[in-house]
């Protein structure tokens, strides 16, 4: 199967603006695009310039977008793609070089959100346990891979940079669904600013891009209602 | 600060009330009669309070509810403190001066209606001696 | 290569501009009642809304709170908990129900008495 790779190349070194560049790859159709950038890297231009580690859809590293939707390449068959394959950067992040992006504001997002277990309460002898029903609501949430595919598809990340986005309100709502943590007053005032939770405005392109299938808007919903709840029940 | 969401569950909730309501105000001026928004037929309409009470309503709920969207816009799109802080001033001054000017429409035709013999347009389109000659306060100062 | 138009995508578009030119809407249209306490004014105004192109407009008006208000609807269900796999549903049935009303009313924006 003959595939023409469309790549974005930016090399800061050499160019001033981004060029295209062809390269006709040639892929089964069970061999996934990372595949065929990987075969390009080695045989064709070295050069080539992109982020990849685990290619088994579990590390995120290879998150790009592809004939216009983020996603990861090492998830996408060659045999769903047409003949011409679109390959650009991650939209919304700055470009590094060819298909690498700087993630650092992505992480900062995520890190403002308090992305951890919060319980003063002293440990028990063993663990924290959770009931199966109390598993079954973090379940959705902790396939999280930090990949951004969820963050570069969203057309209100793409104009507002200091909302905290699908990805980081995510995280929040995984720890404020969670039964063993303590931390969820905290966290709900930390994404129901102007730029958290309320700037949500249902649009799904992170669900349809979440590698993981997570239920993206569910979640950032889930973070309004308990923002107001706590609101109404007038707590300190 | 705590932080409680009142301001997007109002919005939500006057979203609610305009649904309603435009399909209401529609439904009254457009299709209700034939003459639905004539001005004697909308005096008419305005002589019941409960009416007015649902034009009350129905104004704060949309300034409401567009200052809000507009607000959430400006947010999204404009970076600079300054700029922003001159939007929510301007948006703040706007919605007031669109509820005064609603508050002045509602009350002027109460004014009207107060004022007797109750007006009666085709009459003094007519040029009929019955007519009597509507005066509302835009009236008085217009002329 | 711009990003691919989804469903919601096109939704919040539809959203944001209905939305913008909505509340646009109000400052004209609250000036045009600023004349009702002047029968006759509020009458000679009426006469202009009574012309074709004024017609066609308040056709067009109809259509634009047909689509904010009924994907409205649907963005405050799928907020209050409907599930996300319906988001798509909820859209087409949103846009096929304004535009029945919206075809509906054709005669009677454009032609019927007033």
């Amino acid at each position: 199967m003959d595939k023409i790779f469309r790549i974005k190349r930016f090399d800061p070194e050499k160019d001033n603006a981004a060029r295209w560049e062809d390269f006709p790859v040639e892929l089964g159709p069970h061999e996934r695009l990372l595949d065929g950038l990987v075969r390009t890297k080695e045989f064709t231009d070295g050069s080539l310039t992109f982020r990849r580690s685990c290619a088994h859809g579990m590390c995120g590293s290879c998150a790009m977008k592809i004939n216009g939707r983020s996603r990861l390449a090492c998830q996408t068959l060659a045999g769903d793609m047409p003949e011409l394959v679109v390959f650009e950067p991650l939209p919304a992040f700055p470009v590094i070089k060819d298909l690498v992006v700087d993630m650092e504001p992505f992480f900062e997002k995520i890190k403002s959100v308090m992305p951890y277990l919060v319980n003063d309460e002293p440990l028990p002898s063993r663990e924290r346990p959770q009931s199966p029903e109390e598993m079954e609501k973090i379940l959705d949430s902790i396939r999280c891979i930090l990949c951004a595919c969820c963050t570069s598809s969203c057309p209100v990340y793409w104009g507002d940079k200091q909302y905290l986005g699908p990805a980081a309100l995510v995280k929040a709502a995984r720890f404020v669904l969670d039964s063993r943590d303590r931390g969820g007053k905290a966290r709900l005032d930390l994404v129901s600013g102007a730029h958290g939770a309320a700037r949500c405005h249902s649009i799904y392109n992170c669900v349809e891009a979440c590698p993981r299938d997570i239920d993206v808007t569910r979640h950032i919903a889930i973070l309004k209602r308990q923002t107001l709840k706590r609101g109404l029940r007038g707590a300190r | 600060m705590k932080k409680t969401a009142f301001g997007w569950l109002l919005s939500r909730a006057s979203a609610v009330v305009l649904v309603a309501g435009l399909a209401v105000h529609f439904f009254a001026n457009h299709f209700e009669r034939p003459d639905a928004s004539e001005h004697g037929v909308v005096m008419m309409r305005l002589s019941h309070p409960g009416w007015m009470a649902f034009y009350a309503v129905f104004l704060l709920a949309i300034i409401y509810h567009a200052a809000y969207g507009l607000w959430g816009i400006a947010l999204e799109y404009l970076k600079k403190e300054r700029v922003l802080s001159a939007v929510k001033s301007a948006l703040i001054i706007l919605s007031a001066i669109m509820v005064i000017a609603g508050v002045w429409i509602l009350s002027d035709t109460q004014m009207l209606l107060a004022s007797p013999p109750a007006p009666c347009y085709k009459c003094h389109k007519a040029g009929s001696a019955a007519g009597a000659i509507p005066s509302g306060r835009a009236l008085r100062i217009f002329q | 290569m711009r990003y691919r138009l989804t469903t919601g995508f096109f939704a919040f578009i539809l959203n944001r501009l209905s939305g913008v030119i909505l509340a646009v809407f109000l400052i004209p249209h609250f000036f045009s009642l600023y004349f009702i306490g002047d029968a006759a004014r509020y009458e000679a105004i009426r006469d202009f809304y009574n012309t074709p192109v004024m017609r066609f407009s308040e056709l067009a008006l109809l259509g634009i709170v047909l689509a904010h208000g009924l994907n409205g609807i649907r963005l405050i269900l799928l907020e209050a908990g409907a599930p996300t796999r319906l988001q798509k549903v909820f859209f087409w049935t949103a846009l096929s129900a304004g535009a029945l009303i919206l075809l509906i009313s054709i005669p009677h924006m454009m032609w019927g008495a007033r």
